[in-house]
């Protein structure tokens, strides 16, 4: 029976493209080429541009891994901290509660303003709106590891030391999974919004330079290219996190 | 020379919410003695979870105090490990892991701890599953691995807030025999928590049953059953006097 369901989603995939490709130039082309270029455009666009090609993706995966990395980094300590710590916590919650909910893009004129267009806003840019996120999740993780495992271990002879290090951090790991996959499609989004914001190399830049120059099957095939690689890494988290969770009843 | 190993003296515990106070426990006074095993039993409300919270340091008396070897008791330590009703096993840690726990925090886990933690796993039969993670086991071989951690810790005093609470009847039985056997083996001071009559009657030595609102000791007995036992004592008139007497006692509260 499995069988038949993933023959299902093939199926879906293989409408989808025929659609795209009826409705296109090189079928009954019921929409300009202009406006959404055809399979074929997009192959092509590959051929014209396979020399930039990888030198953007690998502009916006080093911006993107760097920024997410400090990010979650940063989030992750600041939360465990401050879950440790009541004066940490008095100290940084006012900071925490008042950057949760800026959308971090709407900051993106005052970035370019401190920063400049180069590499540093991006990376800002980034870390911000992951920190954000994972800050608030880890804070959250923590309040729910399971207060029996505390008492448990305090008769066991655990001091709040060996109690932070032994229950709470690996307790509040399952709790960031799904926190971890929103920050890394969240990261995909502003990689490409800092790249329109200015940049020489990158995805989101080879789009907006397409744009001001109306090269449209350029910006679908970096559309998809970002989708792609936003799709590896989704699965990438997830079997980190997987390995990391192996013990949990979840599975 | 005194052989006992905790004394409760006058102890008093109050708790208070908004102009209201409840007594949970008034006037206790109980020694226990090196390596007994005490049932304490009353029906919900008796105080017997406040008994046991107080002797763990999770709370404080209101009058009175708790000395465990002449020292007064000021928060949870390890001289006492606790096993309570729900599962306490820590997930992320294979049975092993969770079994040498209170070694391996003090991070001196040589060859004589290794051996003791072996040997504890030996004795609730989980050797074949030392590397499982605790989901892949049942309910019952969780209970064993959190019985084993307790004793593995080699506590001056074991307190157990009804762990057998949440299993089934089956399963529940087979664990007071090996509990009773595990005693036997390796003599603990046990201070053992239950509602069940039949369980107090057939795991302890001493039966302390206490009476509700404000939680008192009313009767202690000693049911005098053979060391060695297993569940065909149930069928024995001793055994069910000893049931009889304490089931009579608590319908007349």
């Amino acid at each position: 029976m499995k069988f038949n369901h993933k023959y299902l989603s093939l199926l879906t995939i293989i409408i989808i493209f025929s659609i795209w490709f009826g409705i296109t130039g090189d079928g009954f082309a019921l929409v300009r080429k202009f406006i959404f270029p055809s399979p074929r455009q997009v192959f092509e666009a590959i051929l014209r541009i396979s020399d930039i090609i990888p030198l953007d993706i690998l502009y916006t995966l080093s911006r993107l891994i760097v920024g997410f990395f400090l990010g979650s980094v940063l989030g992750v300590t600041l939360g465990l901290l401050m879950s440790y710590s009541k004066i940490i916590n008095s100290i940084f919650d006012p900071i925490v509660e008042s950057i949760r909910p800026v959308p971090v893009i709407a900051m993106i004129p005052f970035l370019i303003m401190w920063f400049g267009i180069g590499e540093i806003g991006k990376l800002v840019l980034i870390t911000l709106g992951v920190f954000a996120i994972i800050v608030v999740s880890t804070l959250e993780a923590v309040k729910n590891v399971p207060k029996i495992y505390v008492r448990a271990a305090k008769t066991l002879g655990a001091n709040d030391n060996q109690i932070f290090r032994s229950i709470i951090i690996p307790g509040m790991i399952p709790g960031i999974v799904g926190p971890l996959r929103v920050a890394t499609a969240l990261s995909f989004t502003l990689v490409v919004a800092a790249e329109f914001m200015g940049a020489q190399q990158g995805v989101g830049y080879r789009i907006m330079e397409a744009r001001r120059l109306f090269v449209t099957d350029v910006i679908l095939l970096n559309v998809i290219i970002i989708t792609i690689l936003a799709g590896i890494a989704d699965r990438l988290v997830r079997y980190i996190t997987d390995y990391l969770t192996r013990w949990s009843e979840r599975k | 020379m005194k052989d006992s190993i905790i004394e409760i003296k006058n102890l008093n515990i109050e708790f208070s919410s908004e102009n209201q106070k409840v007594v949970a426990l008034e006037k206790i006074n109980l020694d226990i003695n090196k390596n007994e095993f005490i049932c304490i039993m009353g029906v919900s409300g008796c105080g017997k979870t406040t008994l046991l919270n107080a002797l763990a340091g999770f709370i404080q008396p209101t009058n009175g105090k708790i000395l465990l070897k002449d020292n007064e008791i000021q928060g949870p330590g390890p001289d006492r490990a606790v096993v309570f009703q729900d599962d306490a096993v820590f997930p992320w840690l294979s049975v092993e892991d969770n079994i040498a726990y209170s070694h391996k925090i003090k991070s001196k886990y040589g060859d004589k701890e290794k051996e003791l933690v072996n040997n504890y796993i030996n004795l609730v039969g989980l050797e074949d599953f030392k590397k499982a993670w605790p989901r892949q086991l049942s309910g019952g071989m969780r209970k064993r691995v959190d019985l084993a951690r307790a004793f593995s810790a080699e506590p001056e005093l074991l307190l157990m807030d009804e762990p057998f609470g949440a299993l089934d009847i089956m399963t529940k039985e087979k664990l007071q025999e090996e509990l009773r056997k595990f005693w036997v083996e390796r003599p603990r001071t046990i201070v053992f928590i239950t509602h069940d009559v039949e369980e107090a009657v057939f795991l302890g030595d001493k039966v302390i049953v206490m009476t509700p609102r404000p939680g008192k000791i009313d009767l202690i007995i000693e049911p005098n059953l053979s060391k060695n036992r297993d569940m065909s004592i149930k069928s024995d008139s001793v055994f069910f006097d000893n049931v009889k007497k304490i089931r009579q006692r608590i319908k007349d509260h």
